[in-house]
């Protein structure tokens, strides 16, 4: 285990604590605690089933961690639920309550009590999709409760976290621009009625939000193929445009999950050299899973390594390639 | 977002030869939505009823009978409508959708009809019946909506049974499975709307298609369109990608049940009658079978397939066995057509996924798009290196 | 060899506690404190709840391992059932018998008889609905088979509806009426038989499942139809058998309902379909154990809900049932908590 610790007075922009994962009786996490410094680029590497696509999973939001927290940019996002009884229970008394009072009141009469319960359901259909939706008060009234919700993956993406995956997924079925336009869902404002009225704040919206697509394509070098089915797109231009889609959300730190994976080598390094590009110009944090190892070592401020869930190694790319418990995990032999 | 920056003028159209003529009107129409459908819709209906004064439909029934029809056929579009948001454009199995249907026509009958003494007028609480479905919508989707494909189906398919089950053992409030009678029909200064006149329910159902078309149309190509589908093509990938899934799987449940609350209402004033037998899973099925026959998540498509269906079911289907009957062909003249429908849709389901996945009408959206003009289209040659974002 | 004497031991407790259940209920719905009426009502009660649960647990079996091996909700399974009674009804009438047989020799005959062709043919028809409706989309979106199912549950119940619309006698080889006491209660020899079927055909598919190989496959491939197939599963072979038998036991309820009841109808495949379904959920999805407890337990509440006067909603019961488990807890009661999420 590499001694030198990333610098304490750098601004972490995550920091995942313990975070541990259990599947039945396999532990596929053990105390992983990792720190990632805003601006770095940060590589997860480790051999095959080592874990590194669980904790993204984790971090992502996709998975709750079995135990351990994760805070993004200093605000707790991950952790085991507190309370998590009581939300269901906030959500439901009410329009109990309501209906209880109301077959107490009426006394048999059957319409009052069908007025009640239509009152009741009322009640009940303004606060479950309020909780569904969770506009920031209610999550201040809701954390004022104690209680706490693990973030799911459309919450990571509003704090900041953008993400491929290791096999594809893109919209296959729609074109290239509108796999752009869904990563951009949260930063677009108008709201159903809006589109219903065909507003000009929706037209206007919708122009803005199609051209700010078509930089975010040309970015990732992907031009004059905006309605294509992405289905239809070679593969080095599908991974291009899930990266696309991934900074439409405008992350702030960007998970990317085997990035060059299935690419030749010029496709590689053309991938490299863009991965770059966007910590440098876009200042975004990236965390990368890779297993081409001159990837890793070339663009890596910090590595971690996994293996069998637990954290092996982390250093500079230099005193990682050197660590004899790295290459005894990769190689299976002892180092001499 | 930043900035409006300065729109880039279009480009100067090329050469004009024969088929870009077609084309720069069927894109004229793709960027003018909404008048597209009115004129479409108008054109429509007012040739259908002339139509139909022709041989050999005019054989089949009369001028009125084959405009009662299309009010019938109008209900199920509706309902194949308001479908396709869940099954079509979200990819949520919805099988209990009659339940939606009766919640709407069980509202009107009970805020006016003789039944309950109470006389609301039929327009606001067209709007109000939508809105209750809507709420129940809601109100089923809220803890069911996180389960996965094939648990909501069996799920939705409990609640379509559950609702008529109420309907039928709630004698007190809802008469039971004698139905409630009696119900109003929509009134207009000057226009009746009665038994023997299905005009003035043609042109109100013409007008509620036309709206809920234009409505459909705008939404689906908006935010929220593009978030069902990205979550009918994959879930993960769309809460990844910052959508909140179960709350638009929530809308689509609840603008779905509003549709069909709409029909709903609709219906009940239009039959002047309602009891739970109108609203068992074969209707579920039907609606069902239309979307998928259609197209799923191709609006008109679904609509043309909803239309289609209706009338090979009320008007063909009779006709097929009128007509081959008196020819005395063994066994195919005993058949009665209408009695194998069900088992023609089964088939007909069973095929279409089999060969045919997309429906008859497949979406012709992304073709429309591939050809469009309207769009600015910014030049920049192929390969040029990506350049920082300002 | 514990555990399953462990599971013996909690299927007997099961059992009693039901009994008293039962009983409670009658008491609870007479309200006279006379203890004997209530003995004897509440018995045959709870054999009606046992024969009742039996017919869903034997559906439910074939829902759960459907769903174990290929996660489809088999929606035509039910109407299989309803073939199947059909298919006995044709097979005793076309053997003569049309009522009780009071011969033994001859009874047991003809029922080998019958379960035997019917179980047969239905296992048959399960594995030809399979290869020809959902084989090609075993890989498409999740709502293509789905559709086909409903398609084909369709096909089933419209092809039966062409033959006859209404109700239909069918043949009663062994009647109610043929009873005998037990601690003072009456209790028919049909519920004892139909019972005794139905375990040994459940206890028949537990030692299928976890002793041939067949068995071991059709248990692997659920777990991970890679895995398996990379360990030299046939896996359409598998898939296939598990078609096959889930649909042989649809048709030995089907028997058994025509048996009991002693009327069926086109539709019956429909609603028994859902409650096993149900049942199947009810008990965790993929968990044969469950599958057969889940059955007896909806039997249970659907005649629990007549005798306490709710027959009208017994089925609203039994779906609310569904939904709750659903949204509580849906890996079922002897499922293992899912930790899947979107």
């Amino acid at each position: 285990m590499s001694d030198q610790a990333v610098p304490a007075n750098e601004e972490m922009i995550l920091s995942a604590h313990e975070i541990t994962k259990q599947f039945g009786g396999l532990s596929a996490l053990r105390n992983i605690t990792v720190d990632i410094p805003r601006g770095s680029i940060f590589s997860l590497i480790g051999p095959n089933g080592a874990g590194k696509t669980t904790f993204f999973n984790v971090i992502a939001g996709i998975l709750p961690p079995t135990h351990g927290s994760i805070d993004l940019r200093g605000q707790r996002m991950i952790a085991p639920p507190a309370r998590a009884w009581l939300e269901p229970v906030v959500w439901f008394v009410p329009p109990l309550l309501v209906l209880a009072l109301g077959i107490a009141v009426s006394g048999g009469n059957i319409q009052a009590i069908a007025l009640w319960s239509l009152g009741a359901l009322l009640i009940a259909t303004v606060i479950l999709p309020t909780g569904l939706a969770r506009p920031p008060w209610y999550e201040r009234a809701i954390a004022a409760m104690g209680i706490f919700r693990t973030a799911r993956p459309n919450d990571m993406v509003r704090a900041g976290v953008g993400r491929t995956f290791q096999n594809i997924r893109l919209f296959q079925y729609m074109t290239t621009l509108e796999n752009v336009l869904v990563g951009m869902h949260l930063q677009l404002k108008s709201t159903p009625v809006d589109a219903l009225l065909s507003s000009r704040k929706q037209k206007q919206e919708e122009e803005l939000a199609r051209k700010r697509a078509r930089d975010f394509l040309r970015l990732v070098g992907l031009t004059g193929r905006d309605h294509e089915l992405a289905r239809n797109l070679p593969y080095g231009d599908q991974r291009r445009l899930e990266l696309a889609r991934a900074l439409a959300c405008e992350p702030a730190l960007l998970l990317l999950d085997e990035p060059t994976a299935g690419m030749n080598p010029r496709e590689t390094a053309d991938m490299t050299a863009l991965i770059n590009r966007l910590r440098h110009d876009l200042g975004l944090t990236v965390l990368l899973i890779e297993h081409d190892m001159r990837v890793v070592m070339g663009i890596s401020d910090w590595i971690t390594v996994l293996d069998h869930g637990e954290r092996i190694a982390e250093g500079t790319p230099e005193e990682v390639r050197r660590n004899p418990k790295v290459i005894e995990a990769y190689l299976g032999t002892p180092a001499g | 977002m930043t900035e409006p920056q300065a729109v880039t003028s279009k480009e100067e159209p090329p050469e004009r030869a024969p088929s870009d003529t077609m084309d720069r009107i069927v894109s004229w129409f793709s960027r003018h939505r909404s008048i597209s459908v009115i004129v479409a819709m108008a054109l429509f209906s007012v040739l259908l009823p002339l139509l139909v004064l022709l041989p050999p439909l005019s054989g089949f029934n009369r001028q009125g009978v084959w405009i009662d029809n299309f009010n019938g056929a109008g209900i199920f579009v509706l309902l194949a409508l308001g479908l396709n948001v869940v099954v079509g454009f979200s990819g949520l199995l919805d099988l209990g959708y009659a339940a939606f249907f009766a919640i709407g026509a069980y509202f009107y009958a009970l805020v006016a009809s003789s039944f309950t003494g109470v006389h609301l007028p039929f327009w606001p609480m067209l709007i109000l019946g939508a809105f209750v479905a809507a709420l129940f919508g809601v109100a089923l989707g809220a803890p069911t909506l996180r389960l996965r494909g094939d648990y909501l189906a069996i799920v939705t398919l409990g609640f379509g049974e559950i609702v008529p089950v109420f309907f039928t053992n709630s004698d007190a409030l809802t008469n039971g499975t004698n139905g409630i009678a009696g119900i109003d029909r929509p009134s207009l200064p000057g226009i009746t709307f009665g038994a023997a006149n299905p005009l003035p329910f043609y042109v109100t159902i013409v007008v509620i298609l036309t709206i809920v078309l234009i409505f459909l149309y705008r939404l689906e190509d908006s935010r929220l369109g593009r978030a069902w589908m990205a979550i009918r093509e994959d879930e993960l990938a769309a809460a990844s990608s910052g959508v909140n899934t179960v709350t638009t799987k929530l809308l689509a449940f609840a603008l779905g049940a509003s549709t069909a609350g709409l029909a709903g209402v609709f219906s009940a004033s239009r039959l002047v009658f309602v009891s739970p037998d109108q609203f068992l899973f074969t209707v579920s099925f039907t609606v069902l079978a239309m979307v998928v026959l259609g197209g799923m998540g191709n609006i008109w498509g679904v609509a043309a397939g909803a239309f289609i269906i209706f009338l090979i079911q009320s008007v063909f289907l009779r006709q097929l066995t009128n007509f081959l009957q008196p020819l005395g062909i063994p066994f195919i003249s005993d058949i009665d057509f209408l009695k194998y429908q069900f088992l023609i849709y089964g088939i007909a389901l069973v095929s279409m996924m089999l060969l045919r996945p997309e429906g008859l009408f497949p979406s012709g959206r992304r073709k429309r798009e591939l050809h469009t003009e309207g769009e600015m289209e910014e030049l920049t040659a192929p390969g040029e290196a990506a350049e920082p974002l300002a | 060899m514990l555990s399953q004497l462990r599971v013996l031991g909690i299927a007997i407790a099961a059992l009693v506690v039901g009994w008293l259940l039962m009983l409670a209920l009658v008491w609870i719905a007479a309200g006279t404190k006379d203890l004997s009426p209530v003995v004897a009502s509440g018995t045959q009660q709870y054999l009606n709840a046992l024969t009742i649960g039996a017919i869903y647990a034997l559906i439910a079996l074939g829902y759960t391992m459907v769903y174990g091996i290929i996660e489809l909700i088999n929606f035509a399974h039910g109407d299989v059932f309803m073939v199947g009674a059909f298919l006995s009804l044709f097979v005793m009438t076309s053997l003569g018998f049309s009522g009780a047989i009071s011969n033994p020799f001859l009874l047991v005959g003809v029922l080998v008889l019958v379960f035997v062709v019917v179980m047969v043919v239905m296992g048959l028809l399960g594995v030809g609905i399979e290869r020809f409706a959902y084989r090609r989309l075993r890989n498409a979106p999740r709502l293509a088979p789905l559709i086909t199912a409903i398609g084909v549950s369709f096909i089933l119940q419209n092809f039966i509806q062409v033959f006859t619309n209404s109700q239909v006698p069918s043949p009663q080889l062994i009647s109610l009426s043929n009873r005998f006491d037990f601690l003072g209660a009456s209790i028919a020899y049909l519920n004892v038989l139909i019972f005794v079927i139905a375990i040994v055909l459940m206890v028949g598919l537990q030692i299928f499942v976890t002793g041939t190989r067949l068995g071991r496959a059709m248990r692997s491939t659920a777990q991970d139809r890679e895995a398996a197939q990379l360990m030299g599963v046939d896996i359409n072979l598998t898939i296939a058998v598990t078609f096959f038998i889930g649909s042989a036991l649809a048709g030995a309820a089907g028997i058994v309902y025509g048996l009991y009841f002693g009327n069926i109808q086109f539709n019956i495949g429909f609603f028994a379909g859902l409650k096993a379904f149900t049942a199947a959920v009810l008990g965790g999805i993929g968990n044969t154990v469950g599958a057969a407890l889940g059955g007896f337990l909806i039997g249970f509440i659907e005649v629990g809900a007549v005798v306490v006067g709710l027959s009208r909603w017994s089925e609203a019961l039994v779906f609310t049932v569904l939904i709750l488990v659903l949204v509580f807890r849906p890996s079922g009661l002897l499922g293992q908590p899912l930790g899947e999420r979107a």
